[in-house]
């Protein structure tokens, strides 16, 4: 199993207490290989709570996240960095590119942590390759301020996948695109989910982006529901 | 791409707020380097000035009031291999009557060829009647090369002026003199044996000249030894080769042989015998037999009486005449004037003097052993010492005996004794009777007989002399070179005192730089998280943060250190200039060390670092999932703990600063400051606290549907809380700092009756060159000095001072001072007066009559002391309870325990002790030089005119006590200044804070203002919405600062003596206000001008 929560459970605030806001209760499902995954659910329900729990960028109350066969609470933060480098990938509702950099260096940031050179070249290849794959690559230097919405978004994409990351979590990454670009990263996304073979859970508001995905999960009232 | 293009990338594309961040850094560094350097230079240029004052004088042989022979310096020349001058050193008064100027106190220095050498100079030695003056001199007086003067000097005789029955003899010896040149500071101009930085008042006339005219001729006072042929001199050498040079002469005594006995007698030039002298003399000539002749007022029995006799105490050595203490010899002149045969009782009455010329009559009976004829050799007239004013007298009614002489006593029978046998005394008493009877500090021997072989003499002479210690006879040794250097190295710190001073603006800039970091990781803080997500791990993240800080922190300290240069060069032309009253010196300059400027650098970098690195961590604590979101919305729970957390700090720190201010007032500590700063600080932390909490209170409190305008205020400011608070928190610290010092600028003026005030209740402080030898406040010293029938000064009391002149340890002088001057005074009359006020007693000392403690020796050798506190803080660097050791004219050390210290007073720079003890260690010490006035207030004008005008041919200066003080208080005053200068500049860097503050939420907040703009809210309405906002924050922090500025000075509220300056602090309040206001008003004006609406159509 590639990774699967175990009883998530997150809560802000005293448990008992009148303002304690309990946003998932009881969460458990799998993510196998190549898997892709939709959770759908009002604004609010915890959809981005589930991703960044998964995304190890936020810890739950109770319960456990496995990734790749290793608990990510018995993780030390650099455990958890590699994790996040090597395995995971991340898009957002905002592209989030650095406006320092070109399109090609922002491609390439998260080679930056990692001390192969070899592997960096390789990277490099394959950067370029997954550019031109979204349609960019007469782009390469140009700074996020001189692409559009969709065109960043695309970019965050490529960034996202540039390790070869087994499993991408995507947070409402349509949510701040026009409908066209919107249908375009959705498609975009399916494709490299066979191309890349990467697993994806994509939490979205979008029911055309969810009926891409292999299954769609629900969030009510902090439950997960198979739809 | 590498991680060090990624950070040149970051820092290229973030310039801007890194410009902002360097601009802190680039302050912060400055100020620190320039303190630093201010630091060195003030000590370099002391050092410096040690080389300027000495020239090439290393050693100096020192005997104040007393005299060696000249010929000591060429012999010393030929054992040393190196230059020894002769100088006769005395105080003086010049005068230039064309200009109608004068100058008191002023260093007379009586020079040969041999001082002109000691300095690099081609000044030709002045002749017979002219004289070279120090620049400084020159321009007081008036005076150029070619003019003339009259130079009156404090003439100066062997005998101690308050030896007993020595005649005062005429003050000063008056001549006039031609200005022959005019020394600059590098030639000789500065000279002076003390560390001080402040420029001496010289005149140097020629050494023969000076000797001759004061009948001193041969004689010296001062050695000045280079040390330029051999670099091994020490102290003990020197020590060893005076021992070895020195003469009996040297110690003032002469040997004679009396012509009619064949015996020899040594005497001493200052009449009596010291007994260091004196148990010299008895080991190396074993069969000399001490004399002490001493001149009774009256010998008498029943209704007989015979007056002013001289008796002598000696060994009779009378074949079968033993005497007791009891037993008299009288002569039959006597005993035919008194009809009294032996076995008879006679009282002989006698006057004992004290200091100030204070004369005790005392009077002792004695049963007549024998009658000897007057025509015995035992009456000798050579017994009588040779009183200057008696011995060469006429007739009786001629003497000059230092003490009152009753003429209407003398009788035509006593002037036929005085023609016949002079000053032959008419009885004898036993040594030891007549050391009971008449024991003196200055010695109980007037001299020495004994019987040898004349070709022994000179083995006598030089087993006599190896006997004697040249530093028992006052000729003491001193290393002033090393000295000098060593009091510079130590002075007062002012790299530390300028970081003090400066530490306002340095926390201000740090502040600044931090809150600019702050907003700049803020703006980052999502691209920050991204790092995050993309796997880089924290401390990388970190590592890549900070390399970009530090490079920014690396150049702005690099300019800082560049910047600090600059701003050290205007403290110090503020020092020069401005702020001379600091330093009483326009000579400071520059001097760089490049180890000081590595360690601004370095610490300008750690500064801006570790703050950096503070708010770096602080901002990558939050969970990376609110990171990336940008923003950071704390839940309810958590803001009520905050709030909890913050009432809590604002209410402990709150009771503590009010425990703080009550116990000091309870216990009697409210005169001390610093706990009540202490309060004021921790009342800064407990309302900035206050305030935060108060922020998440009013976000939280409202429940209602509508907000009111406090509320949307209230709420606004809480989005931003931690700006708003560090904005208010940089506006109290600056607050508080500029009210602190603006208040505590002295205000004495107007406390001059106070008796508790800095100058315990007196009206003058006044200084003579030339002592007073009498007590002022007797009818005796009344008549003598003129004061009799001057009715304005009918009711002035004066408290007379002994002085032993030392080195200035008032905060007047910058060097380190070991052995400040010692002034002996009257503890029982400031007693009485309960003048003053001690901030610290030693436990033993009675806080009601601290005075009297003064009265009683501690221990054998250590007496009890008082200073100003700041003095034995600063001056001494030393605490109540220490001692600090002095040699006593005999040559034997003494300790001075402090066990007190005063306020602020006018006796700053000194050592006070009683002037009863001080007698007793420095005798010769005859008259004084300093005085306390005390009179009324009314009359002050007059007073100090008839004062001046009776005293001018003693170089009497008549200061108002109340400007003395205010001369010390000018320099507390002037680092106030400067503290303000910098506190002032570091709340501009405050109200900048809130500048960017308000820029940086207004450009956040655009879209909120197009808002209201697009839902109809008035223009005006907007204005006074965010304008509020900011006031708030503006006027809380000045609250705040406020608040904690008044508890600070309440210290200052409780002394009756305070003003409070009502006027200058409303102004200081006001333009902190209106600095405040501009910074707010100016950013909203040009942000409201703009469309905003425009942003929300971009949406």
């Amino acid at each position: 199993m590639l990774a699967e929560l175990q009883h998530i459970t997150k809560y802000y605030g005293q448990p008992g207490s009148s303002i304690c806001n309990h946003v998932l209760k009881d969460i458990s499902f799998q993510i196998a290989n190549n898997e892709r995954i939709a959770i759908v659910g009002p604004s609010g329900s915890g959809k981005s709570t589930l991703l960044n729990i998964l995304g190890t960028l936020d810890k739950p109350s109770a319960g456990k996240v496995v990734l790749d066969g290793n608990a990510v609470d018995q993780m030390q933060e650099v455990q958890l960095a590699e994790i996040r480098n090597t395995f995971l990938g991340f898009v957002f509702q905002l592209h989030h590119l650095l406006p320092q950099l070109t399109l090609l260096e922002n491609v390439m940031l998260p080679l930056l942590p990692r001390n192969d050179h070899q592997y960096k070249v390789s990277a490099n290849e394959r950067a370029l390759k997954l550019i031109d794959r979204v349609g960019l690559s007469n782009r390469l230097h140009q700074y996020p301020s001189q692409l559009s919405v969709g065109e960043c978004q695309r970019t965050a994409v490529v960034r996202a996948l540039i390790n070869k990351p087994r499993l991408l979590l995507a947070d409402e990454p349509t949510g701040s695109l026009d409908a066209a670009n919107a249908d375009q990263l959705s498609n975009l996304l399916a494709e490299l989910n066979r191309e890349q073979n990467v697993a994806m859970i994509i939490a979205t508001h979008s029911m055309e982006l969810a009926k891409k995905m292999d299954k769609i999960y629900q969030l009510r009232e902090g439950r997960l529901v198979i739809s | 791409m590498s991680i060090f293009s990624l950070i040149l990338r970051n820092l290229h594309y973030y310039r801007k707020p890194y410009l902002s961040i360097l601009a802190g850094t680039v302050i912060s560094t400055a100020v620190l380097t320039g303190a630093l350097v201010v630091g060195d230079s003030v000590r370099y240029s002391l050092i410096q000035l040690t080389d300027i004052r000495l020239g090439k004088t290393r050693f100096v042989i020192e005997s104040g009031d007393r005299f060696f022979r000249q010929q000591l310096a060429g012999e010393l020349t030929l054992h040393t291999k190196n230059l020894v001058a002769p100088v006769l050193q005395l105080e003086g008064i010049a005068v230039n009557t064309d200009k109608n100027t004068q100058l008191n106190r002023v260093g007379i220095l009586g020079v040969d060829d041999n001082f002109i050498k000691l300095w690099d100079t081609q000044t030709q030695l002045p002749g017979e009647d002219e004289a070279i003056l120090s620049r400084n001199t020159a321009e007081k007086l008036n005076l150029k090369t070619g003019d003339e003067f009259i130079l009156k000097i404090r003439k100066l005789a062997k005998a101690s002026s308050n030896a007993p029955f020595v005649s005062e003899t005429e003050p000063l010896v008056i001549f006039r003199l031609k200005v022959s040149a005019i020394a600059d500071d590098q030639q000789m101009g500065r000279f002076s044996l003390k560390s001080n930085q402040s420029a001496p008042y010289n005149i140097y006339i020629s050494l023969a000249a000076m000797c001759q005219k004061l009948e001193l001729t041969g004689n010296a006072n001062l050695l000045l030894i280079t040390d330029t042929k051999s670099e091994d001199l020490t102290i003990p050498i020197l020590d060893s080769l005076l021992q070895l040079t020195w003469q009996i002469e040297d110690a003032g005594l002469e040997f004679r042989k009396l012509t009619e006995t064949g015996s020899f007698e040594i005497r001493s030039g200052r009449i009596f015998i010291d007994d260091t002298i004196s148990q010299a003399i008895k080991t190396s000539i074993t069969t000399a037999k001490p004399v002490f002749t001493y001149l009774v007022n009256a010998i008498s029995t029943g209704n007989k009486s015979t007056p002013y006799s001289f008796v002598t105490a000696l060994d009779t050595g009378l074949p079968g005449i033993q005497l007791s203490e009891q037993e008299i010899i009288i002569s039959d002149w006597l005993a035919s004037d008194l009809l009294v045969k032996p076995g008879d009782s006679i009282t002989l009455t006698y006057y004992k003097m004290g200091p100030l010329r204070k004369l005790t009559s005392d009077s002792t009976r004695f049963c007549i052993k024998t009658i000897l004829p007057v025509t015995n050799p035992l009456f000798d007239k050579t017994l009588m010492p040779d009183f200057p004013g008696m011995s060469d007298a006429g007739n009786c009614r001629d003497w000059e005996t230092g003490a009152p002489v009753d003429l209407d006593k003398i009788r035509d029978k006593d002037e036929e004794y005085w023609n016949e046998y002079r000053g032959t005394p008419k009885a004898f008493i036993s040594i030891p009777a007549g050391r009971k009877l008449w024991n003196n500090a200055f010695g109980n021997a007037t001299a020495f007989r004994f019987k040898v072989d004349y070709s022994e003499i000179n083995e006598i002479k030089i087993a006599l002399v190896n006997q004697l210690k040249p530093s028992e006879n006052g000729l003491v040794v001193k290393d002033v070179y090393s000295e000098g250097k060593s009091a510079a190295a130590n002075s007062t710190d002012f790299g530390e005192l300028f970081l003090s001073l400066s530490f306002f603006i340095i926390v201000a800039a740090l502040l600044l730089t931090a809150l600019l970091f702050s907003l700049h990781a803020q703006k980052r803080m999502s691209e920050t998280a991204l790092m995050a997500t993309l796997g880089f791990h924290k401390k990388l993240i970190v590592r890549i943060l900070f390399l970009e800080a530090i490079l920014v922190v690396i150049a702005g300290s690099i300019l800082g250190v560049v910047s600090g240069i600059f701003y050290n060069s205007l403290l110090l032309l503020g020092l020069n200039t401005l702020w001379q009253d600091a330093v009483n010196t326009s000579t400071l300059q520059m001097h760089l060390k490049p180890s000081t400027l590595v360690l601004g650098f370095a610490a300008g970098v750690i500064a801006s670092m570790l703050t950096l690195l503070f708010v770096l961590l602080q901002n990558l604590r939050k969970p990376l999932s609110v990171m990336i979101k940008g923003i950071e919305i704390q839940s309810p729970a958590t803001n009520r703990s905050r709030k909890k957390i913050s009432f809590s700090i604002a209410i402990l720190f709150f009771i503590a600063a009010l425990a703080i201010i009550l116990y000091s007032i309870i216990s009697t500590h409210a005169g001390v400051s610093a706990p009540f700063l202490i309060a004021g600080g921790l009342i800064l932390v407990a309302g900035t606290a206050a305030l935060y909490g108060l922020l998440l209170h009013a976000n939280q409190k409202t429940k209602s549907e509508l907000p009111g305008f406090l509320t949307l205020i209230l709420r606004n400011i809480n989005l931003k809380r931690r700006r708003a608070v560090t904005a208010a928190a940089l506006l109290a610290i600056g607050t508080f700092t500029v009210i602190i010092t603006g208040a505590n600028k002295k205000t004495f003026y107007g406390t001059e009756n106070s008796r508790h005030s800095g100058t315990g209740g007196f009206l003058f402080w006044a200084e003579s060159t030339v002592p007073v030898l009498y007590d002022l406040n007797s009818s005796e010293g009344k008549e003598k000095y003129g004061l009799s029938d001057e009715t304005t000064l009918d009711n002035v009391r004066f408290l007379q001072m002994l002085r032993l002149d030392g080195n200035d340890a008032s905060c007047l002088n910058l060097n380190q001072v070991s052995q400040p001057a010692i002034l002996g005074i009257n503890p029982e009359y400031l007693d009485k007066q309960q003048s003053f006020s001690f901030l610290k007693l030693e436990s033993a000392v009675s806080s009601q009559h601290p005075w009297l403690a003064l009265s009683t020796p501690l221990a054998p050798g250590i007496i009890p002391g008082f200073a100003d506190q700041t003095v034995i803080v600063w001056g001494l660097q030393k605490k109540i309870g220490d001692t600090l050791f002095y040699t006593a004219e005999s040559g034997k050390v003494f300790g001075v325990k402090i066990i007190g210290g005063l306020a602020n007073s006018v006796f700053q720079g000194n050592v006070l002790i009683s002037a009863e003890l001080f007698s007793q260690y420095f005798p010769s010490v005859g008259g004084s030089s300093v005085m306390l006035l005390d009179g009324e207030f009314t009359k002050r004008t007059q007073i100090s005119d008839r004062m001046t005008y009776l005293f001018q041919d003693y170089g009497m200066v008549i200061t108002p006590a109340s400007e003395r003080l205010a001369q010390f208080n000018s320099v507390e005053s002037t680092y106030l200044s400067v503290f303000m200068l910098l506190s002032g500049l570091g709340l501009i860097i405050g109200t900048i804070g809130l500048g960017v503050v308000l820029l940086r939420n207004l450009g956040e907040r655009k879209q909120e203002i197009a808002i209201y703009q697009a839902i109809g809210f008035k223009q005006s309405y907007i204005l006074k919405l965010i304008l509020t906002e900011n006031l708030y924050i503006l006027l809380a922090g000045m609250g705040i600062g406020i608040i904690a500025a008044f508890a600070g000075i309440l210290p200052s509220f409780l002394s009756p003596a305070f003003q409070f300056p009502v006027t200058y602090l409303s102004a200081i309040i006001l333009l902190i206000f209106l600095n405040g206001f501009m910074w707010i008003y100016f950013p909203i004006q040009t942000v409201m001008r703009k469309n905003l609406i425009q942003t929300l159509r971009k949406e």
